[in-house]
């Protein structure tokens, strides 16, 4: 029995390993966008599985809202960020594409794995839900932990918020219209001030490279006045 | 109603410092006005609790507050009332001083906007009674922090403010995975704090312990505990001391009520274990604060590292149960941390540098501000009087071995500390790079800190007056 809901999860099991077997920017933000759509839609799928009736209000108003702002604000704010920084693809990833994607499926094989031997899933939800749920997550923060690009990172990020919520609605959890609101403006700030930041770091350091920002640590402390003060005059 | 009002409050003033252009002294009247009138709603909640109360049994759907967020929220109210009257001054002594270097800096509108911000998301923190809300809130105060970090706009601030909000995202959105995690737990399926509360004994075990680990990282991330603190020193060391003052004291409180209201709903079953867990990282942060303490040549992120270290002390206390003690630590610990970071500020301005190794003799320069400093130090380093004296006291008396493990962490730690104070407050005079009239305005800077001093003196007199007193009725 193959339903809506499913055919959404698979979906989203997809675009997550193509993202993190992806290296240029606008395909990447593209699918980050339609991520964020399938899982604005998700809520909707799930109430259609569950029920024959037209959707609560309250659901179909989260849906739209995080449609909007998961697949047309976001992408949007990502796509100006990578036009001012003028960043076209990630070059010289911290692991190569062929390594990343071999570890997010091996991890995400083990999500699956334990979870149809040992997982509870509530009685009318997908029981696809929570291992997609975790390989967005594992894809997510492996990509903020494996790619330099400060853009790339972003992406990576919400990925793993997108993951965060597929398995909360998959499990059921009802946070209430207020809080989930609430989270969706929250990431949505969240974006606007990264999408700052990286605009003010390429025109501080002429780069947008994470891995490149380690002028504050504890070893080099020498080194981290000098510099610090050169860019100061520059 | 009164909860509601004080997060609406700080907004309103947000909303007119926007409309109203580039009128610093407008800026600064509304901040004053808006933390005051904060203030006082906090002191209404105090002695007419029954307004937002939550008797046991009530179910809150949203928000609420109780002894401990009010607590909290006091601390919250009352620093931010300090910087804020410490912005008068500062503002306008900061524009001038890098108006005449030639540097960049935030707008100050821009800075009133985030502080107001900060104001209303921690306000938010404290009164909500609902995890899903807590975490709205708690994700906010970091969004509407992080653009203060770059004051100075120099690409070290740019990279401390990167740094501060990528990893406390991530943190922040383990606590959010936690939440789902802990509303599983519950049966309803809901993270209302009280619907928690009162299924407490049934709430599932297994569930729940991976929602506290989760929801521990989290909120630990924010906290500075120690595997997740990374971000804490290199955002301390380039914020400026307004923001420092409320991250170091107001925020750190707030993200630790995010983990004690966890705590607070844990069946007894795994009680332990996750107070195990807190002490577990409770001492870890002491042990990685004291090491890098010692070896550190940077008075801001010296500042930093000790709040690592007395949150590790607070989750410490709180895993014993010592709940009382644990709440006036964190609030003596605010309170010091006023003092220090305001006079940090003031000596960065004096002196241009950061380094502990180029600044000697400051009480020659600016004398009032030196003593504040070296005082400070001495109290936070729990020197008695000091209040922190009698809390630490506490902990270990509590458990011998594990207080001879802190003894020897905390001795570090005040070795380390009053080496570095000492050395910058004694010895020949450094260069100043400040003329006659700033260092006469720094001095000015220095009452506020002053006054609070004085304050934390007194309550550590009032305790050992209370100790001493109460030692001799028992004998």
């Amino acid at each position: 029995m193959t339903e809506l809901s499913e055919i959404i999860l698979s979906i989203l099991l997809l675009i997550d390993l193509a993202l993190v077997a992806s290296s240029r920017m606008l395909p990447c933000i593209r699918l980050a966008a339609l991520h964020g759509v399938l899982i604005g839609l998700f809520p909707l799928a799930l109430w259609f599985s569950k029920n024959d009736t037209v959707p609560h209000l309250e659901i179909v108003v989260v849906a739209l809202i995080g449609v909007l702002v998961k697949g047309v604000l976001l992408p949007y704010l990502l796509r100006m960020a990578m036009y001012h920084a003028k960043v076209k693809r990630e070059l010289e990833p911290l692991i190569g594409y062929a390594g990343s994607l071999a570890v997010v499926v091996a991890l995400s094989g083990l999500a699956f794995y334990f979870w149809i031997r040992g997982g509870v899933t509530p009685a009318g939800s997908p029981i696809l839900a929570a291992p997609v749920a975790f390989t967005s997550m594992i894809a997510g923060l492996f990509i903020v932990i494996a790619r330099k690009k400060a853009l790339t990172q972003v992406i990576g990020f919400l990925i793993f918020e997108n993951g965060i919520t597929v398995f909360g609605l998959g499990m059921a959890v009802e946070c209430g219209l207020l809080v989930e609101l609430g989270i969706l403006l929250d990431v949505l700030v969240l974006v606007f001030v990264m999408g700052i930041a990286m605009f003010h770091i390429n025109r501080e350091f002429s780069h947008i490279d994470a891995d490149r920002l380690t002028h504050l640590n504890e070893v080099e402390e020498d080194e981290t006045d000098d510099s610090g003060e050169s860019e100061v005059k520059a | 109603m009164i909860s509601l009002f004080l997060i609406l409050l700080p907004l309103a003033g947000l909303l007119l410092v926007w409309a109203s252009g580039k009128c610093l002294k407008l800026h600064v009247a509304v901040i004053n006005i808006t933390a005051l009138l904060h203030c006082a709603g906090t002191a209404v909640l105090w002695f007419l609790p029954e307004l937002d109360d939550i008797a046991p049994g009530r179910v809150t759907e949203l928000l609420g507050v109780d002894f401990l967020s009010l607590t909290v929220l006091s601390v919250v109210s009352f620093l931010n009332l300090l910087s804020s009257i410490q912005t008068i001054k500062y503002f306008p002594m900061v524009r001038q001083h890098y108006m005449t270097n030639a540097e960049k800096f935030l707008s100050p509108q821009l800075v009133a906007i985030c502080l107001l911000g900060f104001l209303s998301s921690m306000t938010l923190v404290t009164v909500s009674r609902n995890f899903g809300l807590l975490w709205v809130a708690m994700e906010a105060t970091t969004l509407a922090s992080a653009p203060l970090i770059i004051f100075r706009r120099s690409g070290n601030s740019l990279e401390a403010m990167w740094k501060y909000i990528l990893i406390c995202s991530v943190g922040i959105g383990f606590a959010l995975f936690g939440t789902m995690l802990l509303a599983i737990a519950g049966e309803g399926s809901h993270a209302g704090m009280d619907m928690l509360l009162l299924s407490q004994a049934d709430l599932h075990p297994e569930w729940f312990k991976a929602a506290f680990v989760f929801m521990l990282a989290g909120y630990g991330t924010k906290m500075g505990l120690a595997p997740f603190q990374s971000w804490m020193p290199d955002a301390y060391s380039e914020a400026p001391g307004v923001l420092s003052v409320l991250s170091s004291g107001a925020l750190l409180a707030c993200s630790f009520l995010g983990v004690a209201r966890v705590l607070e709903i844990a069946p007894d079953s795994v009680r332990s274990f996750c107070t195990d867990l807190m002490l577990v990282l409770g001492l870890i942060s002491l042990a990685l604060a004291a090491f890098f303490i010692v070896r550190q040549n940077d008075y801001k992120r010296m500042l930093a590292y000790s709040s690592m270290e007395h949150m590790g002390l607070v989750s410490i206390m709180w895993a014993l149960g010592l709940q009382y003690v644990a709440l006036l630590h964190i609030i003596i610990h605010a309170l010091l941390k006023v003092v220090l970071f305001m006079t940090a500020d003031n000596i960065q301005l004096a002196c241009s540098t950061q380094k502990i190794s180029n600044i000697s003799g400051l009480l020659g320069v600016i004398k009032r501000n030196g003593i504040n400093y070296i005082l400070a130090v001495l109290l936070l380093c729990g020197m008695p009087p000091s209040p922190l004296f009698f809390t630490e006291m506490t902990l270990i008396g509590k458990n011998v071995w594990l207080g001879a493990v802190v003894l020897v962490l905390l001795f570090v730690v005040f070795a380390g500390m009053t080496y570095h104070a000492l050395r910058m407050t004694m010895g020949k005079r450094s260069a100043c790079t400040a003329d006659a009239g700033e260092v006469k305005k720094l001095e000015r800077l220095s009452n506020i800190p002053t006054v609070v001093l004085v304050i934390v003196l007194l309550t550590g007199l009032l305790l050992a007056a209370g100790v001493v007193s109460g030692e001799l009725a028992v004998r």
